[in-house]
């Protein structure tokens, strides 16, 4: 694309031009294999991601191999290139999408569906994998949303189930074998077919599909492949992080450095998908996080370094690594950044310890307003818990609290969500009484989201709220809290909620409702300006289905559902035993505190956390 | 006895806004410049509190789209370094911004864009193919040859009438293109889209624009009389 035909004309060029800071330049001409990384969103969102800066590095540390980036443009711009038929291209060399070798997809959440067709169809390329020339990529998807691949698998030549890293050498070493661009059908079956063979990708075109139920479901192709099995890194430690992530110009969602400290977490809550489909837990080592940590300050020259991980303040050395990082940093004025602490008195001492200065403001994610429910969702956080947490922050002089709610758990009752306006009533008391005269600075901002159910959890079959008993319980809960100027109450998109559960638990029809809400001009979804609930209704009406109200309907239990084929570790029988105990009021401990409580994930790898070193119980 | 100001350092850096850089926002150029600086490891001044930035500071920025060859960027030194040694460290890191100059200026007050009295731009404007450059010449002169020149400005809460003649120092049309020196203080500044606009007018042409900006030049000093181009000694 020449850049300068259009960029005169849009907002937010700087998406565009691509010459970040440790961008990597490669002479595309001297490299056997032409990656097109792809974003299904905008640049700011893309650039945060740090699964692709992962995979940026280990391609291009390739000698054979260049990957560029490609991003999905603001609608202005996606207009645009539509209108004057400029085919959408990389960032690095301004390649068209659809010269490239292999294009991998991201899916990182299920309302970019329709952008990742949209980023497609604007690089030119076939959307339906079977109908796509010879000659064209071969276009790949991975990310956490792939662990039920139905909805977007006739899009894709091939899904890897699990962690990238985990697989990526093997299906470039498989590519560069085959030489592409491929000359005939008979060059791209082939591929696929031996694509298929590594472990942890699925290959959909190979798996003929049956009605079973009511449901979509694949069958396997042979009797000795009956499932894929998702792939994980064994050792975080020695898994390859980027020292030199590239620094974007225009300010990313997230503009700082991220160092993923660990993955995994094994708390269970049972709404949690990243909580099963991340296990088990691996840490990365002291050293290893302190030389990334200078390296990548060294390399970026960022003020601010987040550790990312599921839970921070579950990493076992938590406090030493932010002693050692602080001792490093501090003097380079760089703060450390801590997204997510555990609402108890530790999570307050630690985010204490690295907010020296500024009170910006403490997250916690309570999600149920009940012990009783919280014990159900097995979230093990207890009104104790937050209460200390509570006051552990404003003792260090933090008056912002933002609290994370979910409505519509499975058995939640009305008096459960009064219990939401409870506990936040009761955190207005700790206030009065540890602030005393200054209590009216306590500021209180509930975020309250419809639940979802998720593939792969102990909550997967149940159903979905609607939208009216949302709006009841919302109703509910703003008018015991309305009177109480601290708390500001804000609630997340439910009808998003609605297209999120449709899609994360649809089966291969949901191809064809995708397709039709892209070609219903749907592509950021995301983005509550371009999120059309009435244009999703419409184009799952087109076929016959009703998106609230499958997305309202449980699932039995006995029921083949359409992601059984994929092996993400975690059993459904444990899952079923864990749904069990839910409906009882019973929890499950972190076995990494309490032993195994034999989740399967020990088949996937040779040493699961329990047999390492297990942190002792506080 | 009298007593003295503590001295401050300060490296002024000439560096580009060119190509594809050109489509970067000030804030985009600020952040770059801080991250560069940090990776330079050069002894800088950082602001107090909680998140620190290098003291950087910038001439009246470029708009979007526009480009400059010699745009202007001043770092506040914690103690003296060599020019040199800061070239060497900081060039690097600001690879593709060219940085084509470091003096390091020595004072005893705060570094001050005020002195800054006029900038120079090339435009090629966007009504460019519906005039002839005999036309554009002709515009030209006869807009200096006026006494004033009033034209609307907006700012956010209002609109005000303001005469901008006295601080375009010089206008020319060399071929498709003008070429401009105008004031750039709080007082006199000039925006190239203004005069633009205002020729747009004298040829009678439906855009008003430019197409192309180029800032060529930031000057300290005053031009001596309207129509010739200023010194830019610094």
């Amino acid at each position: 694309m020449n850049k300068d035909d259009w960029l005169d004309e849009v907002i937010g060029p700087a998406r565009y031009i691509g010459c970040e800071h440790n961008l990597v330049e490669k002479d595309p001409q001297a490299v056997a294999l032409r990656f097109a990384l792809c974003y299904p969103d905008v640049y700011e969102l893309g650039t945060s991601h740090v699964g692709s800066h992962i995979l940026y590095h280990i391609l291009n540390s390739r000698s054979d191999t260049y990957c560029e980036r490609v991003y999905h443009p603001w609608s202005d711009a996606a207009e645009l290139l539509r209108r004057r038929g400029i085919l959408l291209s990389s960032l690095e060399t301004g390649t068209p999408l659809r010269n490239f070798h292999v294009v991998g997809i991201t899916l990182q959440h299920e309302l970019n569906y329709a952008g990742v067709l949209s980023l497609l169809d604007l690089g030119g390329i076939t959307l339906r994998a079977a109908e796509r020339a010879a000659g064209e990529p071969l276009i790949i998807a991975g990310g956490p949303c792939a662990v039920n691949p139905e909805p977007m698998a006739p899009f894709f030549d091939g899904l890897v189930i699990g962690e990238g890293e985990a697989v990526i050498q093997e299906i470039m070493n498989l590519l560069a074998g085959l030489a592409p661009p491929f000359t005939d059908a008979a060059h791209r079956r082939r591929c696929l077919e031996q694509l298929s063979r590594l472990e942890g990708v699925y290959v959909p075109a190979l798996w003929p599909v049956k009605r079973i139920g009511g449901l979509i479901v694949a069958q396997p192709p042979s009797p000795d492949q009956p499932v894929v099995r998702r792939r994980v890194v064994e050792d975080l430690d020695t898994a390859p992080f980027p020292t030199r992530p590239l620094v974007p110009y225009r300010e990313a969602v997230h503009d700082r450095a991220q160092l993923e400290i660990s993955r995994g977490c094994t708390r269970g809550c049972r709404f949690c998908q990243a909580g099963t489909i991340y296990r088990p837990t691996r840490e990365r080592s002291l050293p290893t996080l302190r030389r990334l940590a200078n390296d990548i300050i060294d390399a970026t020259g960022y003020d601010q370094i987040s550790l990312a991980s599921l839970s921070c303040t579950d990493y076992t050395h938590i406090a030493e690594l932010l002693e050692l990082l602080h001792q490093d940093l501090s003097d380079r004025r760089v703060s450390i950044g801590l997204p997510s602490i555990r609402a108890d008195a530790f999570g307050v001492e630690l985010a204490r310890r690295v907010q020296r200065v500024k009170k910006s403001g403490l997250t916690f994610a309570p999600e149920a307003g009940s012990q009783r429910l919280r014990d159900r969702i097995n979230k093990n956080v207890t009104e104790a818990d937050l209460s200390a947490a509570v006051a552990a922050a404003l003792q260090a002089g933090w008056h912002r609290i933002k609290l994370y709610f979910m409505i519509g758990l499975p058995g939640e009752t009305d008096e459960d969500v009064l219990a939401i306006a409870q506990t936040v009533e009761n955190m207005l008391d700790l206030g009065r009484e540890h602030l005393g005269k200054r209590s009216g600075r306590l500021r209180l901002n509930l975020s309250v989201a419809l639940f979802i159910p998720k593939p792969h959890t102990p909550f997967q079959w149940a159903a979905q709220e609607s939208l009216d008993q949302f709006e009841h319980k919302r109703c509910l809960l703003k008018e015991r809290l309305d009177r109480h100027k601290q708390v500001r109450l804000r609630c997340h998109d439910a009808a998003g909620a609605v297209v999120e559960a449709f899609l994360s638990r649809g089966d291969r029809r949901a191809a064809d409702i995708i397709e039709a809400a892209f070609r219903a001009e749907a592509m950021l979804d995301p983005w509550t300006e371009h999120f059309d609930y009435d244009r999703w209704r419409r184009a799952a009406a087109q076929h016959g289905i009703d998106i609230q109200q499958t997305a309202a309907t449980p699932l039995p239990i006995t029921a083949a559902l359409p992601w059984d084929h994929i092996d993400v570790g975690v059993t459904k029988e444990h899952l079923l035993s864990e749904l069990e105990k839910s409906e009882t009021g019973i929890t499950s401990d972190d076995c990494r505190l309490d032993g195994c409580t034999n989740c399967g994930v020990q088949r996937l790898v040779a040493t699961c956390y329990n047999g390492g070193d297990v942190r002792e119980p506080a | 006895m009298c007593v003295s100001q503590p001295e401050r350092y300060y490296a002024l850096m000439t560096y580009e806004k060119r190509g594809l850089l050109r489509y970067l926002a000030h804030l985009d150029i600020a952040r770059a410049f801080d991250r560069a600086v940090r990776r330079a490891r050069i002894p800088v001044q950082y602001s107090e509190g909680f998140a620190p930035r290098a003291q950087l500071s910038f001439p009246p920025p470029l708009p979007v789209g526009a480009e400059g060859t010699a745009e202007l960027c001043a770092v506040e030194l914690a103690e003296p370094v060599e020019a040199e040694r800061l070239y060497a460290a900081l060039a690097p890191q600001l690879e593709r911004f060219r940085i084509s100059q470091i003096q390091v200026r020595r004072t005893t007050r705060r570094l001050s864009w005020g002195k800054l009295q006029a900038a120079s731009y090339e435009a090629l404007p966007d009504f460019i193919d519906q005039v002839q450059p005999a036309a554009l010449a002709q515009a030209t002169a006869n807009l200096l040859a006026e006494d004033q020149l009033i034209i609307e400005r907006q700012t956010k809460t209002r609109t005000r009438s303001l005469d901008i003649r006295p601080h375009i120092y010089a206008l020319r049309a060399v071929g498709d293109a003008v070429s401009m020196c105008v004031g750039i203080t709080e007082e006199t500044l000039v925006k190239p889209s203004e005069l633009l606009a205002a020729l747009a007018n004298l040829v009678g042409a439906s855009e008003h624009g430019w197409r192309r900006l180029v800032r060529t030049g930031l000057h300290f000093e005053m031009p001596p009389e309207n129509g010739r181009t200023p010194s830019s000694e610094a």
